[in-house]
C-alpha cells in the first residue's frame, strides 16, 4: 500500500507493507536516528518521534498510521552541521553519554519547550517520563533543559556546566564537549545498526525451551528448503573448539566450557540452531521446520540446589587443565558423558565441575578465630542478592562481512581485541585475517565485555561468505546475554565495645549459571573491593561459585563488588547498632586512609599472586565529612504523615582502576601536516567519555587546543592493542597510554625543533600554548615543525607511541548516603535524598564524571528496590524478560534530592592524578538504603531487592 | 500477522469491513494492538486492521448534564482539556507515561481494559455510559455491561460521564513497582459527606479481579459513620481476592490492596 505523509517538513509518498511498523519503516527510508531498545514493547522510548507534534513511540505505530500525518525526527533539528539550542545544551551539560537515546530526548525536549517555554521540574519529569536512559541517571537533564531555555533566547548563553574541581590544568578537569556528542545528538550514523548494508542476511537463533537437556536429534532438512535460508548451524556441524565467552585477558581464569552450539542445552534460551537467512521471515519459517528431539534432564536454579548431594550435573564433562592439572584427573574423568563436551581450565581455580563447582578460593590474613575470640560482639548473617540484567538500551548487536578474504566485524563491544582473539580461535584462522571495528556502543555496563553473539556471526560469515546481521531482542538480552551473578554472602564481623573491628569473615556462595563466565573473578571481587576498606588485622574469605541452569551470568558494572559491599557494609552497620555506637563513628574508627598498608591484598590477586600495597590517595575522610553535613547525620527526621517513617543510612565504597600487572593499554599520537594531532587509541569508549579523556590528555600535554586533537579508537586494524573497557580501566590505563604517547610526542617535538629548526638545546626549549615551541631566542609553531618534518629534507611524520602498565593499584573511594521514607502499611520505599560523594582523583571530564555517578547510582537504586529476574521453578524459564515486568528506574523514580559530587584527590600513579569513576558508583545504594530502611522501621532486610513484600513480611504484616 | 490495513471515513464503512474480514480488529492509537505482547498473542492470525482515525470521535463536549468524551480522544488530551473534571484527570495521569498518553485513546483503554486499567476504575465509579455504533445507529450501554453486552463489530464512539460526579470528592492510589509500571493494585474512590455521615461512596478496585470491580460492601457504608481506618482496611482485606503472580503474593496484594483502598476512602472523605 502507498502512504503520503510529511517527514521533517517534506512530503513523502512511499510504498509500505500493512504490517510494517513505523520505526522499521522510517529506518528503511533512511531515518537512522530511530533507535530500538524494546522491540515494540513500547517501554523504552528510544524510537520516539514527533507525530503531529506529540512525542510517541514509533515502535507501537504502524507505518500505515503515518498516512496523512506529520512526522518529525531529530534530523529536522540538525540542519547542516549545526546544533540546535537543545542539542548544544545536552552536549555541554554532559548528558550525551552512550547517545543511543539522545535523538529521542531531543525530540522530547523540543515538544516540552514548545508547550512550556520555561518548564517546571514537574513538567520536565512528565515530558521525559517515557524515555529510558540507563547511562545518565537523568539528574543533569534539569540543568541541560534550563540551559536550552536560555539558549533559545540567546544562542551564545553560557553558564557553569559543571564544577571545576581541579584548577591545575588548562584543559583537564574542566568541562568541554564530549568528542562524539554532537554526532550523537544529531542522530547521525554511529552505531552498528547504522553500518548494515542492504542485502545483508539475518542471523536468527533457535533457542532451547528446556533448562537442561541433551539434544538427541535435530533435523534441519526441511528448514534448509525454505526459500531464502542460507545456512543452519547446529551442534552437528559446528566446530569442536571449546572456549569461554568472557572477554578477559588471556589466559583467562574462566573455564573453556562451551562450544558455539553444544550437544547439551544448559538453560532456557541456550543455542540450538543458528539460522542464516536472507530475511527474518525466512528465518522464522525455517525455525518452525527444524525438528528437535530432546532428552530432558532435571535442572538446578539455586546454589543450594546445585551443591546438594545427587544434584543434576550441569557439566558432566571431561575436565582438563592447560597447566597445573591434578594427578587424579584420569580417575576424575572416568564417568563423564561425552555429550557434555569439555571443561578446560587454563590453570587451576579449584573447580570441581562434577559437583557443579566452577571455581573456589579461600584466603586471608591474620588469625580470624583469634580476632573473633577477642571481640565483645559478633554479627553473623547471610545477605542475598538476586540476578539482575544490565539492560543497555542498545541490545547486543553485530554486523559481519567479508572484505576479500578478511572477516570484518562491526561490534558494539567493550573488548575488541579479546573478540578478535576468541573469534580467530573458533574459526581456526590467524588474527591478521580479522578486523574488529568497535562502533559507538549504546550502553555496555559489563554485558558487552562478553562475546555473546559476535563469534557466532563471525564464524557464519566466514563459512558462508555472506554479510550477516544479528540483533538481540530484549528477551534475548535477558536470557542469552549476561546478567549479574546471584549470590548469597555470609558476613561475620567481630568488634570490641569501643567499635574496634577485630575480625571479618566473608563467605560468598555464587551462582554462575550454565557457563563459567567470570566465575572466579566476579564473586571474588565481592571480597576484593570490600575487605580493603577496613584496617583490620584478621580478615578471611571463602568464595565458591556453582554452576546452575539459570541464564548465563557475567560482568556487570561493579563486577561483584556491590554484593560484597552490601553484605559487609550492612554487617558493620548492624554491629554498630548492636554495640550502641554511632555507625559513622565506627566507620571512622576502622576505615583505611592514605598510608594504610593493605595486607589483605596479598590474598586478593586476580589471576595472579596478590601483593600488599600502601594507599596512595584516599578521599574517604572528606567524603564522610561532606556526607555527614549534607544528610544531617544524627538528626532524626519525622514525617508529617504517620504512615511514612523516615530513616537514614550510609556506606563507604571503593573500587579499583584496572588490574595492575594484568591490564595493558597502548596508543599512538601522530602530528598531522598542519601541526594538529591524531590519536590512535586502543581504548574502548562505551559512551563514558574515554575518547574525550584521551584528547584532553594530548591537548594538555602538547599545549594545543582540544579542537586540534582528533581520535580513532577501538579498531583492531588501525589502533594498537588494549585489553578493553572493563575493571574501571578506561581513564587509568587507556588514558594513561595516550598520556604517555603524548609525553613521547612532546619529547619528539622538542627534539626536532632543537635539532633542525631552532638550533637551541632541548633544555632551553618549552612547549607553550598555543601549539608552539619557544626557545630562548626564537619560536616555532607546530605547523612549521610538521611542514619541516614532512618535507623532502625532513625527518618524517612525527609519531609517538605510548603504553601503560602499572604494578600498584589506585583505588577510588567514596561515601554514599540515603534518606528514605518507608510506608509501614504498604512497605513502599521512597528515596527522599541520595548523596554520592566520590574520589576519582582528578576528574578529567567533571560533567561526565558526575553523569557516571548519577547513572550508576540510579541503576543501583533500581537493583536495591525492584530489579530482579524471576524464574519459574517448574520450567527454569525467566518469567520477566521484558521491561513490562523487569522494572528499571526512569526519571519519575529519581530521589527527591539527588546530588553527586567529586571529592578530588591527586593520585600519584594515575594519569594527571586520575583514578576511575564508573564502577564504584554501583557499590553504595544497597547498603545505605538497607540501613536507612532499618533506621526508619527497625528491620534489617538482608535480601536484595528490598521489595514492599519483603518489608511487610519483616514487619510482621503478612 | 497484519495482512491488511483500512482507514474508513464512516462508521458504516468501518463496520462493513469488520463484518467482512475474518480477523478484524479496530485500531485506536495502537498502543495495545501494535504492542509486542499483543503481536505475540495473535501471531498466527491474519489480521485486518481497521483504523478509527478517520472517524469523528475526537471531541470533548460538556453539557449541563454530562461530559461526553470521544473515544478517539487521547489520554493526554483528556488531561489537558479544560472541560474534564479533576477526578477524571487524576486517573488519566496514572496512565504509564507521556509517550503512551500522547497516542493512547480513551476508547482503546475501554475496549482492552484489564484489571489494572487506570481509566476503568474511574469509569466504573462514575457510572459511565458507552455510546456504541453498529454502522447504522448508536446506542448506550453501561461500562459495567460493556464487555458482556456488545457486538464485536460495534465501535465505541464516546463515553458519557454524568456531570453529577464533578462535585464529588475523589481519591485515587495505586501500587506500582516503579512510576512507569502498570497499576498492580488500584483503588479509586468518589465520596460525598464526611466521617460522621457518608452521603455517598463509590469504591472501585483494580488488580483484585479480572476486571475492575466495585467493593459494594464498602459502598454500603453510605449513610453511616466512617469506621476506623484499621476496621475499614480489615473489612476490605476480607472481601478482595487478588491472584498471586510474579508481581506479588496473595497475602501481599490483599494487605496492600486493603490499605490503599482504605486510604482512598479516608482521603475522599477528607480524613487525610
Amino acid at each position: 500500500m502507498k502512504i503520503t505523509f510529511t517527514l521533517n517538513g517534506r512530503t513523502k509518498k512511499v510504498d509500505i507493507e500493512p504490517r510494517e511498523r513505523a520505526d522499521a519503516f522510517l529506518r528503511r527510508i533512511g531515518v537512522l536516528s530511530i533507535r530500538n531498545g524494546c522491540n515494540g514493547e513500547g517501554t523504552c522510548g528510544a524510537c520516539s518521534i514527533r507525530f503531529n507534534g506529540r512525542l510517541v513511540n514509533s515502535c507501537i505505530l504502524l507505518a500505515a498510521q503515518l498516512d496523512g500525518q506529520n512526522v518529525c525526527t531529530v534530523e529536522y533539528y540538525s540542519k547542516q552541521r549545526t546544533l540546535s539550542a537543545i542539542q548544544s545544551a545536552l552536549v555541554d551539560i554532559g548528558v550525551v553519554q552512550c547517545g543511543y537515546c539522545t535523538p529521542a530526548i531531543v525530540c522530547c525536549i523540543e515538544e516540552l519547550l514548545e508547550e512550556h517555554p520555561n518548564p517546571t521540574d514537574e513538567q520536565i519529569r512528565d515530558a521525559m517520563s517515557g524515555i529510558f536512559c540507563r547511562c545518565t541517571g537523568y539528574q543533569q537533564f534539569y540543568k541541560a533543559i534550563r540551559l536550552a531555555v536560555e539558549r533559545k533566547a540567546d544562542p551564545n548563553f553560557k553558564c557553569e556546566f559543571a564544577p571545576t574541581y581541579v584548577e591545575d590544568y588548562r584543559v583537564v578537569g574542566r568541562p568541554a564537549p564530549k568528542i562524539d556528542a554532537p554526532k550523537l545528538a544529531r542522530g547521525q550514523k554511529a552505531f552498528v545498526e547504522d553500518m548494515v548494508e542492504p542485502g545483508a542476511c539475518v542471523l536468527h537463533m533457535m533457542r532451547s525451551p528446556h533448562a537442561h537437556a541433551y539434544i538427541k536429534s535435530i533435523d534441519t532438512s526441511e528448514a534448509l528448503k525454505v526459500p531464502g535460508v542460507v545456512y543452519i548451524l547446529t551442534h552437528e556441524n559446528c566446530p569442536s573448539t571449546h572456549y569461554n565467552q568472557a572477554g578477559q585477558g588471556f589466559p583467562e581464569p574462566s573455564p573453556y566450557d562451551r562450544k558455539l552450539i553444544g550437544d547439551k542445552v544448559r538453560h532456557v534460551g541456550d543455542r540450538v540452531a543458528a539460522i542464516v537467512a536472507e530475511d527474518m521471515d525466512a528465518a522464522l519459517e525455517a525455525e518452525k521446520k527444524i525438528k528437535v528431539e530432546y532428552e530432558v534432564l532435571p535442572f538446578v536454579l539455586t546454589v543450594d540446589e546445585a551443591k546438594a548431594p545427587g544434584a543434576p550435573i550441569v557439566h558432566n564433562a571431561k575436565v582438563s587443565y592447560v597447566v597445573g592439572a591434578p594427578d587424579n584427573l584420569e580417575e576424575y574423568n572416568k564417568n563423564v558423558d561425552p555429550r557434555d563436551g569439555e571443561v578446560i581450565y587454563q590453570f587451576p581455580i579449584h573447580g570441581d565441575p562434577h559437583r557443579n563447582l566452577a571455581a573456589s578460593v579461600h584466603a586471608g590474613i591474620g588469625d580470624v578465630e583469634k580476632g573473633f575470640a577477642e571481640a565483645d560482639t559478633i554479627v553473623d548473617n547471610w545477605y542475598d542478592c538476586c540476578q539482575i540484567q544490565c539492560t543497555p538500551v542498545e541490545p547486543h548487536i553485530v554486523y559481519t562481512h567479508m572484505d576479500g578474504d578478511r572477516l570484518i566485524i562491526h561490534a558494539s563491544t567493550q573488548v575488541p581485541w579479546h573478540l578478535r582473539r576468541i573469534t580467530a580461535s573458533i574459526i581456526g584462522t590467524s588474527q591478521n585475517n580479522i578486523r574488529v571495528i568497535k562502533e559507538r556502543v549504546g550502553g555496555g555496563f559489563g554485558a558487552k565485555q562478553d562475546i555473546v553473539l559476535e563469534e557466532l556471526c563471525g564464524y557464519l560469515t566466514w563459512v558462508t561468505g555472506r554479510a550477516i546481521y544479528q540483533r538481540f531482542t530484549r528477551e534475548e538480552e535477558f536470557i542469552a546475554s549476561r546478567t549479574r551473578h546471584l549470590a548469597k554472602v555470609r558476613c561475620k564481623v567481630g568488634a570490641k565495645k569501643d567499635g574496634t573491628i577485630t575480625a571479618i569473615y566473608m563467605d560468598v556462595q555464587a551462582n554462575t549459571g550454565p557457563y563459567g563466565s567470570h566465575c572466579l573473578t566476579v564473586p571474588m571481587n565481592a571480597c576484593s573491593k570490600s575487605l580493603p576498606l577496613f584496617d583490620c588485622p584478621n580478615m578471611a574469605f571463602n568464595v565458591d561459585t556453582w554452576y546452575s541452569n539459570t541464564a548465563t551470568t557475567g560482568a556487570y558494572q561493579g563486577y561483584g563488588a556491590p554484593k560484597g559491599s552490601f553484605a559487609l557494609q550492612v554487617a558493620v552497620a548492624e554491629i554498630s547498632e548492636k554495640l550502641g555506637l554511632d555507625h559513622m563513628d565506627v566507620i571512622e574508627k576502622n576505615r583505611v586512609d592514605v598510608g594504610t598498608r593493605l595486607e589483605i591484598l596479598k590474598s586478593l590477586g586476580e589471576g595472579r599472586e596478590g601483593q600488599a600495597e600502601t594507599i596512595q590517595s584516599c578521599g574517604l575522610g572528606p567524603s564522610l565529612k561532606r556526607g555527614r553535613e549534607l544528610i544531617e547525620w544524627g538528626k532524626k527526621e519525622v514525617s508529617d504523615d504517620p504512615d511514612w517513617k523516615i530513616g537514614k543510612g550510609f556506606a563507604i565504597v571503593q573500587q579499583g582502576s584496572g588490574l595492575p600487572g594484568l591490564d595493558t593499554a597502548s596508543a599512538e599520537v601522530r602530528m598531522l601536516s598542519d601541526g594538529t594531532f591524531m590519536i590512535l587509541s586502543g581504548g574502548t569508549d562505551l559512551g563514558t567519555g574515554l575518547d574525550t579523556v584521551s584528547c584532553k590528555f594530548v591537548a594538555e600535554t602538547l599545549g594545543c587546543d582540544l579542537k586540534d586533537v582528533s581520535i580513532i579508537s577501538g579498531d583492531t586494524d588501525v589502533t594498537p592493542f588494549d585489553v578493553g573497557a572493563y575493571a574501571s580501566s578506561g581513564t587509568f590505563f587507556s588514558g594513561g597510554a595516550v598520556l604517555n604517547a603524548a609525553k613521547n610526542m612532546r619529547a619528539r617535538i622538542l627534539e626536532v625543533a632543537s635539532k633542525y629548526l631552532l638550533h637551541e638545546p632541548v633544555e632551553d626549549l618549552e612547549i607553550v600554548y598555543p601549539s608552539t615551541v619557544k626557545g630562548k631566542e626564537k619560536s616555532v609553531t607546530f605547523q612549521e615543525i610538521a611542514h619541516y618534518s614532512e618535507s623532502g629534507l625532513g625527518c618524517g611524520q612525527l609519531m609517538a607511541y605510548g603504553h601503560f602498565i602499572v604494578e600498584k593499584a589506585s583505588f577510588p573511594y567514596g561515601t554514599h548516603l540515603a534518606q528514605v521514607a518507608v510506608n509501614v502499611r504498604t512497605g513502599e520505599v521512597k528515596v527522599q535524598k541520595y548523596f554520592c560523594l566520590e574520589d576519582c582523583g582528578t576528574p578529567i571530564n567533571p560533567e561526565l564524571a558526575l553523569g557516571q555517578m548519577y547513572g550508576g547510582v540510579l541503576k543501583t537504586i533500581g537493583h536495591s528496590l525492584y530489579e530482579q529476574m524471576i524464574y519459574d521453578k517448574e520450567t527454569g524459564q525467566c518469567l520477566n524478560p521484558n521491561f513490562t515486568d523487569y522494572k528499571v528506574p526512569m526519571i519519575l523514580d529519581l530521589p527527591d534530592t539527588f546530588l553527586s559530587e567529586c571529592v578530588p584527590t591527586n593520585d600519584p600513579l594515575g594519569p594527571l592524578g586520575a583514578k576511575s569513576i564508573s564502577e564504584i558508583t554501583c557499590n553504595g545504594a544497597a547498603p545505605c538504603i538497607c540501613e536507612a530502611i532499618h533506621d526508619a522501621v527497625g528491620v534489617w532486610i538482608r535480601e536484595w531487592p528490598f521489595t514492599p513484600e519483603r518489608i511487610l513480611k519483616a514487619l510482621g504484616k503478612i | 500477522m497484519i495482512t491488511s490495513f483500512y482507514k474508513p471515513s464512516t462508521f458504516a464503512e468501518a463496520v462493513e469491513i469488520f463484518r467482512r474480514e475474518d480477523s478484524p480488529i479496530y485500531l485506536g492509537g495502537g498502543t495495545i494492538v501494535n504492542s509486542l505482547g499483543f503481536a505475540k498473542e495473535v501471531q498466527d492470525q491474519e489480521l485486518a486492521i481497521i483504523s478509527l482515525a478517520g472517524l469523528p470521535i475526537n471531541n470533548i463536549e460538556l453539557s449541563s448534564s454530562e461530559l461526553v468524551i470521544g473515544a478517539g480522544v487521547t489520554i493526554q488530551d483528556l488531561i489537558e482539556s479544560d472541560k474534564v473534571f479533576p477526578a477524571i484527570k487524576e486517573a488519566a495521569k496514572l496512565v504509564v507515561n507521556r509517550n503512551v498518553r500522547n497516542i493512547a485513546t480513551v476508547g482503546g483503554n475501554v475496549a482492552f481494559h484489564g484489571s489494572s486499567c487506570n481509566i476503568a476504575a474511574m469509569l466504573l465509579a462514575m457510572d459511565v455510559q458507552l455510546e456504541l455504533h453498529d454502522g447504522e445507529k448508536t446506542r448506550l450501554v453501561s461500562f459495567t455491561d460493556y464487555h458482556t453486552h456488545h457486538e464485536p463489530y460495534e465501535i465505541i464512539v464516546a463515553l458519557h460521564v454524568p456531570r453529577c460526579f464533578e462535585s464529588y470528592n475523589y481519591a485515587v492510589r495505586r501500587y506500582v513497582r516503579t512510576q512507569n509500571d502498570i497499576s498492580i493494585l488500584l483503588a479509586y474512590a468518589l465520596a460525598k459527606g464526611n466521617a460522621e455521615k457518608i452521603e455517598d461512596l463509590r469504591l472501585v478496585m483494580g488488580g483484585v479481579d479480572e476486571i475492575a470491580v466495585h467493593l459494594t460492601e464498602i459502598e454500603s457504608l453510605k449513610g453511616q459513620q466512617l469506621p476506623t481506618r484499621e476496621d475499614l482496611a480489615s473489612k476490605i482485606h476480607e472481601i478482595i481476592h487478588p491472584l498471586a503472580d510474579l508481581r506479588g503474593s496473595v497475602a501481599f496484594k490483599k494487605e496492600v490492596g486493603a490499605q490503599i483502598a482504605a486510604w482512598v476512602v479516608y482521603k475522599a472523605l477528607g480524613q487525610l
